[in-house]
């Protein structure tokens, strides 16, 4: 069967075995096998659970105000666009334009505000008590000049929308450590949030990249053995070897997640004796979070491969990975939007456990999951129309690439 | 000037597996054919005398060059290997330009050297064309342009007519013949016609051991008196097949005629003179070969 | 003795450039676009010191994996190597030619990015682009030693890439082999990388002469 032929190709290939060498040793490195440090206890009367995040307007408006002061004064904006800090300084207009916004909150004088800029760096503690005296702003009118800030900024600034809840930390009380515990143990069952951080690490780590270099390797294994004219001219259709391929790489990919999320996994089991636990909790993250990545990276690597024949695909990947990664890096605890590479649910300790997170944005995940399933159904379904199309002659590979080079190249001659 | 090959006690191995044994041969100026069975070590041997494996033992000179002294040894041959590929972006004039300048040629002398031999082997006209692009005979002539482009004493070429057409395979060796004229040509080979057309001496390698160096003269009259016709019938045949070492046959109507090598004559047969597949045959099974008839190894004619 | 004498001629630039042109005009464009797109992603403007070495030391660097890793990959394929390879100027030497245009060039693209950064008024003092260049040395020559290694080039890419990964988490603990320590102004590890990062290059020109010795 041509499955089972693909699929001992791949297990049986250097690559693979190296592959699997990395994902060990990526995930061993991290910490990711043994999580013998991250026992969750009943929480106890008195003690100190940390801090959260959430919606309090009369703590966000005070503090995102405050923020945005010193930074116009300095016009220096920190804003991270795609994760890493970008420095953003205004043109005199505007800055205008902010002072404004900031009087308009406050009810201060614009000209005054504006007179403010390169000052002596104050604590804006002069802002913070002009909002307190508006009385009439409404959070959602707060949010909406807010987002304005943030668009003249050019987006990624801590002022978006989305983002001001950065500025509402309070300390977690008594009573939510006890609500976040019982989630924990029950509608986790303990096991699910492991699995999730096991997930987390795994996917952003290995499963979003490497499976790249498998897809990319074997489809140019043909070219490569001179083996393209011989399968070209069986009677098989292009569909069906590239499909097959396809999900022999993507069994192969999958085996070492699932052994190692259960070795991960296991390795906890012992520490909560008595309690009930969902010993398939690993194999649900395996196949709803991990997989789908995992099919994406190997899409990409097969449909880039079989369009130019060139190793292309995994500069593609390689860059989507690497912004993907440090934007995720920056997001809170539940960062599943929709086009998210890899889904993270680790951004503070024993974040993984805050399983309210996890349903509040569940249908979040479940649509990018979808989608990145859907995604690589669709350019694997393209990989074999160009597989179609070499096969007939109609294109040839990185062959018109080559000529446009070439075409610059011979006019130094 | 020594103008010749010495090699003495050549032995090599891939790992374990030794690929030849004791090899001893003397190879003068002129055409010289490597004939052996695909496996027999040729490509080995070849692959060694142009520094491209390593011996295990045993002593190589080229004109007086020893073979480890690689920097002078590359001076004096040239290489077409059985298989071969160029750089895919480059065309023919590019392949050959940068080649010439791995090959240690000046500018000016690149250029008129480049245009010469791309006229004697006939593809002055498609010098802008894409190395893929040539057909196998076209492919075959750059490859052995490529060769030449040191102006080497010493030209070796692995199996060069395999795969080409009639008419391309005589017009190549024509080009050998050629070219012999001034220098050493070895040609590994496993097509009869391409021994009897060109070269003096031969050189018969099996299971990387020389079952036979010297001229192709001395083998025919080794086999004088061994070489038979007969004709029979078709239920015959399948048994004799197993009996005789059947070198041709070809059938005619319900009878077959069949050429065969043994030391006595069956009945029916006729004495004929033997041609060099029939010695080569019979030179293989003297010394131990085993060979089944017509399935004969991978020695054929041209047919 | 006309030939004899026209024998030890040899052209290197001319080698460099024939070589550049077909085996090396792909990396280089895509280690173009790599830096075309930096400024997406990273901020490159009204940097300090410590601001600016982060999308240098994180980003930039990687065009060494992507232009060193496939120096061999031409020869590669054994084809090419029979026709190549029994020629009079040895391998070494063209492989010794490409490792020092890539340097170069590899120099000029991080020296361009680095002035680009300069006009966007980011402070980017001489040695924060020798750092750049000693984490993209480092990077490539473990291309070059897995290339040589594997026989693989795409193989090959994985190696450093696993390196690179490994600084996220270990960080700190690869002591004088951290790669991103220019954030913090600490620029012993750059001397580490880049020696090292050299002698890597020489290590896997030397894997790669042993092979064909060992043939």
């Amino acid at each position: 069967m041509l499955y089972l032929r693909e699929l001992k190709k791949v297990m049986f290939s250097f690559s693979y075995i190296l592959f699997v060498i990395i994902a060990v040793f990526a995930l061993f490195s991290q910490g990711v096998l043994d999580f013998a440090d991250n026992i969750i206890s009943e929480p106890v009367a008195g003690g100190n659970y940390g801090a959260k995040r959430e919606e309090i307007p009369e703590v966000i408006m005070p503090a995102a105000l405050q923020s945005l002061y010193i930074e116009f004064q300095e016009n220096n904006y920190k804003c991270y666009p795609v994760g890493f800090l970008k420095n953003v300084k205004l043109n005199d207009e505007e800055q205008m334009r902010i002072a404004e916004i900031i009087a308009d909150i406050t009810g201060m004088d614009v000209d005054e505000i504006y007179r403010t800029q390169g000052a002596v760096r104050s604590n804006g503690n002069d802002v913070f008590f002009g909002v307190s005296d508006n009385k009439n702003l409404s959070y959602a009118a707060f949010q909406e000049r807010m987002q304005e800030v943030d668009d003249i900024l050019g987006g990624g600034s801590s002022y978006a929308k989305e983002a001001l809840i950065g500025f509402g930390t309070v300390s977690v009380s008594y009573e939510d450590a006890c609500t976040a515990y019982g989630l924990a143990t029950g509608q986790d069952q303990i096991t699910g949030g492991y699995a999730r951080l096991f997930s987390d690490y795994a996917v952003a780590m290995v499963f979003a990249i490497f499976p790249v270099f498998l897809a990319v390797i074997i489809s140019m294994k043909d070219h490569h053995a001179k083996m393209s004219e011989l399968i070209y001219t069986r009677k098989a259709p292009g569909i069906r070897i590239v499909g097959m391929r396809y999900l022999a790489v993507l069994t192969a990919v999958m085996i070492p997640a699932v052994i190692l999320s259960y070795v991960s996994n296991a390795a906890v089991w012992g520490m909560y004796q008595g309690m009930e636990l969902d010993y398939f909790a690993p194999l649900k993250y395996d196949f709803g979070w991990i997989m789908p990545t995992a099919m994406m990276s190997i899409a990409v690597g097969m449909f880039f491969t079989e369009l130019t024949n060139t190793p292309i695909a995994i500069a593609v990947q390689g860059i989507w990975w690497f912004i993907d990664l440090n934007v995720g890096m920056r997001s809170v605890s539940a960062a599943y939007s929709l086009m998210r590479l890899a889904p993270r649910h680790n951004a503070d300790s024993s974040s993984y456990f805050r399983t309210q997170d996890f349903i509040d944005n569940f249908s979040n995940l479940v649509c990018n999951r979808l989608l990145f399933t859907a995604f690589s159904i669709l350019l694997v379904a393209a990989a074999a129309v160009a597989f179609e199309a070499k096969r007939k002659g109609k294109i040839n590979g990185n062959h018109e690439i080559k000529r446009i080079f070439a075409g610059i190249k011979n006019r130094r001659d | 000037m020594d103008d010749c090959i010495v090699i003495k006690n050549l032995n090599k191995f891939y790992g374990k597996k030794q690929a030849l044994y004791d090899v001893n041969l003397r190879i003068e100026k002129g055409m010289f054919g490597l004939l052996g069975r695909n496996g027999a070590g040729k490509t080995t041997l070849m692959k060694t005398l142009v520094t491209l494996l390593q011996k295990k033992s045993g002593e190589i000179t080229v004109c007086g060059v020893p073979i480890e002294n690689e920097k002078e040894i590359r001076k004096i041959i040239g290489y077409l290997p059985q298989e071969f590929s160029m750089y895919p972006t480059m065309n023919v004039y590019e392949a050959m330009d940068y080649l010439a300048i791995l090959s240690g040629l000046g500018k000016s002398e690149r250029k008129e050297r480049i245009e010469m031999l791309l006229s004697q082997v006939n593809l002055a006209e498609n010098k802008n064309k894409k190395v893929k692009a040539l057909s196998g005979g076209m492919k075959r002539r750059l490859g052995i342009a490529q060769a030449l482009l040191g102006n080497p004493k010493v030209l070796i070429v692995d199996e060069p007519t395999a795969g080409l057409d009639p008419e391309e395979r005589i017009r190549f060796r024509n080009l050998l013949s050629e070219i012999a004229e001034e220098r050493i040509v070895i040609l590994s080979t496993h097509i009869v016609g391409d021994i009897e057309a060109t070269c003096e001496n031969i050189g018969i390698l099996d299971k990387g051991k020389v079952l036979y160096s010297g001229t192709v003269d001395r083998l025919l009259t080794a086999a004088a008196g061994k070489v038979f016709t007969r004709t029979v019938s078709r239920q015959e045949l399948s048994h004799l097949k197993k009996e005789l070492l059947i070198t041709e046959m070809h059938t005619q109507g319900k009878q077959v005629y069949i050429r065969y090598v043994a030391e006595n004559a069956a009945d029916g047969s006729v004495p004929c003179e033997p041609n060099i597949e029939d010695a080569y045959m019979l030179y293989l099974k003297e010394n131990g070969t085993e060979l089944t008839g017509l399935s004969k190894g991978e020695i054929g004619g041209e047919g | 003795m006309e030939i004899m004498k026209s024998k030890e001629y040899l052209p290197v630039l001319k080698i460099a450039g024939i070589n550049f042109r077909h085996h090396s005009f792909f990396s280089v464009i895509v280690s173009a676009a790599i830096l075309i797109i930096t400024p997406v992603i990273f901020g490159i403007s009204n940097l300090d010191e410590t601001a600016a070495a982060v999308p240098l030391e994180m980003f930039v660097s990687l065009i060494g994996i992507v232009l060193l890793t496939p120096i061999f990959q031409p020869e590669q394929n054994p084809e090419i190597a029979d026709v190549v390879l029994p020629k009079h100027v040895s391998a070494d030497l063209i492989y010794l030619i490409r490792a020092v245009y890539l340097f170069v060039s590899l120099m000029a693209l991080i020296a361009l990015f680095g002035i680009f950064m300069r006009i966007q008024k980011s402070d980017v003092p001489l040695l924060l682009l020798v750092g750049t260049m000693a984490n993209a040395v480092f990077l490539g020559s473990l291309g070059m030693l897995a290339a040589a290694l594997a026989n693989h080039t795409v193989i090959a890419y994985m190696i450093p890439l696993v390196y690179y990964m490994l600084n996220y988490g270990a960080g700190r603990k690869l002591g004088n082999y951290y790669l991103f320590s220019m954030r913090t102004l600490d620029f012993q590890p750059k001397l580490w990388l880049l020696t090292t990062g050299i002698l890597l290059v020489f290590a896997s020109l030397l894997i790669e002469r042993l092979k064909r010795k060992r043939r």
